[in-house]
């Protein structure tokens, strides 16, 4: 199923009922929240408060690990550059770089680490909103936010004809090597020039597969009316109250901490 | 004849440069590192502030491309004329874009990368995809571009707030050659320089301006230091971009373009201007 349907993996959890429109709002607290802190033990609590909602829709910590190692050039990049700036450049050395004598402060590493949060905390929170929201509810929470309906159609689509491509490509890279064609033979060039037999034959079938969708399409009168009606309403349930109130809450804290308590932040003079 | 026979030749020295810098680049990038790699000293030597003006003014002009095209529906012909455009988004055209998003977002996660440091950089072959989509199939594939960037983003998860700007960037990656280009048969050596200069030069740049723009705007929002986005990210996508396109891209085109027309798919026999 979730192969079908990207990330989605289907399930009766709480965080799996819940409306798409409550879970996109979570992510916009997350973000909001985490830029207003810069302080990494802040950012880290939002962190564990997303993977605590993340293990109640039973998401194996696989997953995670998954994101985290993917955005792991912006980690890195985010870990080595931010302390490097001049105003970061100030207080105690924690350590050296022997070679390239970069220093690297307690401020500067603290900063860093808060920016690589920044990165960290909305992909994994998007992460599950997507692997909990069946991407044609999610279309239609889009399109009751005003989006185009062909639009959503167009996500759902391609979504649904990603494994169908995947394994023409399968069958076409294995025919091809059954032939002779020798993928990782040769310098750059030539490896990039060996996609060729590939891409050829994949874009030739997908004119095929279009040709064919457009007329089973036109056959269930697509497009015939303005507005698309779905079997299944999306409707706010009393859960989804719940959930708005606690991220209200969230919210209404987090502002306290940052903004009257001003607690949360690196001075930083920029 | 005569005229066609003489653009061959700065096609051929266009096409040969374009390879030169792009290895070059990806050659330095792996035996020096990415602080010093020479497309990044490039970047680094004119200046923040004048990739933020270039930068601004690529991505005014791209939104602006963009949002005329997919929902105002008017276009520009040469020399800047501005035309209403009719394209229906019937099925075949939600097909055209849904199936381009499905080949080139599912191409971008199964064919992963030609690994030019293991576990550091790679090339990504499928975007080799994008100008072709755009210049074959118009506006729905540059949207079915778009989509796939998006989709592949999301498989590989790393959706975010700077999905925004790889999602217009790679809409301009394929809408550059399929609206600057005149002719997209491949069949005469205009159309070959057009490819290279519109498709492969301008296109690359301005997508990796586009995103890298938006990521220096954004950053209260992504978080990634500049050193990282003007240093290593933005001449990173240029190559990318600009070394599977220039590699492949030509040959490809020239092989789909007869099979898409065939099949009446190709965006000028479907397209209506209203004058």
């Amino acid at each position: 199923m979730s192969s079908l349907y990207g990330l989605y993996t289907p399930g009766e959890t709480i965080i799996h009922r819940l409306d798409p429109r409550s879970k996109f709002l979570w992510f916009i607290v997350v973000l909001a929240l985490s830029i207003s802190f810069s302080d990494p033990r802040f950012n880290g609590l939002i962190y564990v408060s997303i993977i605590a909602v993340g293990l109640l829709a039973r998401l194996t910590p696989k997953r995670f690990l998954f994101v985290a190692f993917n955005s792991l050039v912006f980690i890195v990049a985010c870990l080595v550059f931010w302390p490097r700036r001049a105003p970061l450049q100030v207080g105690e050395v924690v350590f050296t770089i022997p070679l390239l004598n970069w220093k690297y402060t307690e401020i500067g590493l603290l900063y860093a680490f808060g920016k690589a949060f920044l990165i960290l905390n909305p992909i994994t929170c998007m992460l599950i909103i997507l692997s909990t929201t069946f991407p044609r509810d999610a279309v239609q929470a889009t399109m009751k936010a005003g989006l185009p309906y062909k639009a959503g159609y167009i996500f759902i689509i391609a979504l649904r004809f990603i494994p169908v491509m995947a394994s023409e490509t399968r069958e076409i890279v294995e025919a091809q090597m059954s032939r002779g064609l020798e993928m990782q033979r040769g310098n750059i060039i030539k490896k990039i020039k060996n996609y060729i037999p590939i891409f050829v034959p994949l874009v030739a079938r997908m004119v095929k597969f279009t040709v064919q969708l457009a007329m089973s399409m036109e056959s269930r009168c697509f497009g015939a009316k303005e507005n698309r009606t779905f079997l299944h309403e999306l409707k706010m349930k009393s859960s989804d109250y719940v959930w708005i109130a606690c991220l209200v809450l969230a919210v209404v804290l987090g502002f306290y901490l940052r903004f009257i308590l001003g607690v949360g932040y690196i001075p930083v003079k920029w | 004849m005569e005229e066609s026979k003489t653009m061959y030749i700065p096609t051929i020295i266009i096409a040969g440069i374009v390879i030169i810098l792009a290895v070059h680049g990806a050659v330095t990038f792996a035996r020096q590192g990415p602080e010093n790699w020479v497309w990044a000293k490039v970047f680094f030597k004119l200046g923040r502030p004048f990739w933020l003006v270039v930068g601004g003014i690529l991505w005014i002009l791209g939104t602006a491309f963009f949002i005329m095209e997919v929902f105002l529906g008017y276009t520009f012909k040469f020399p800047f004329k501005l035309v209403k455009q009719r394209i229906k988004w019937d099925s075949v055209d939600v097909a055209v874009a849904a199936l381009s998003a499905a080949v080139y977002g599912g191409g971008l996660t199964v064919t992963g990368g030609l690994t030019i440091i293991p576990g550091f950089t790679w090339i990504r072959p499928a975007n080799m995809l994008s100008p072709i989509f755009g210049m074959l199939f118009g506006i729905p594939g540059c949207v079915g571009t778009a989509v796939g960037n998006f989709i592949a983003d999301l498989l590989a998860g790393y959706l975010g707030v700077g999905s925004i700007g790889g999602f217009v960037g790679n809409f301009i990656l394929a809408y550059v050659p399929y609206k600057f280009m005149k002719d997209h048969s491949m069949r005469t050596a205009r159309s070959v320089f057009d490819y290279y200069f519109w498709g492969v030069l301008v296109g690359s740049v301005w997508c990796s301006l586009y995103i890298s723009w938006w990521l220096d705007i954004a950053k209260p929002l992504v978080g990634l230091p500049i050193e990282f986005i003007w240093g290593f990210f933005a001449p990173f996508v240029v190559v990318n971009n600009a070394v599977v396109t220039a590699i492949v891209g030509e040959i490809l085109a020239f092989i789909l373009y007869p099979i898409v027309k065939q099949w009446g798919l190709y965006w000028a026999d479907r397209i209506e201007f209203l004058e």
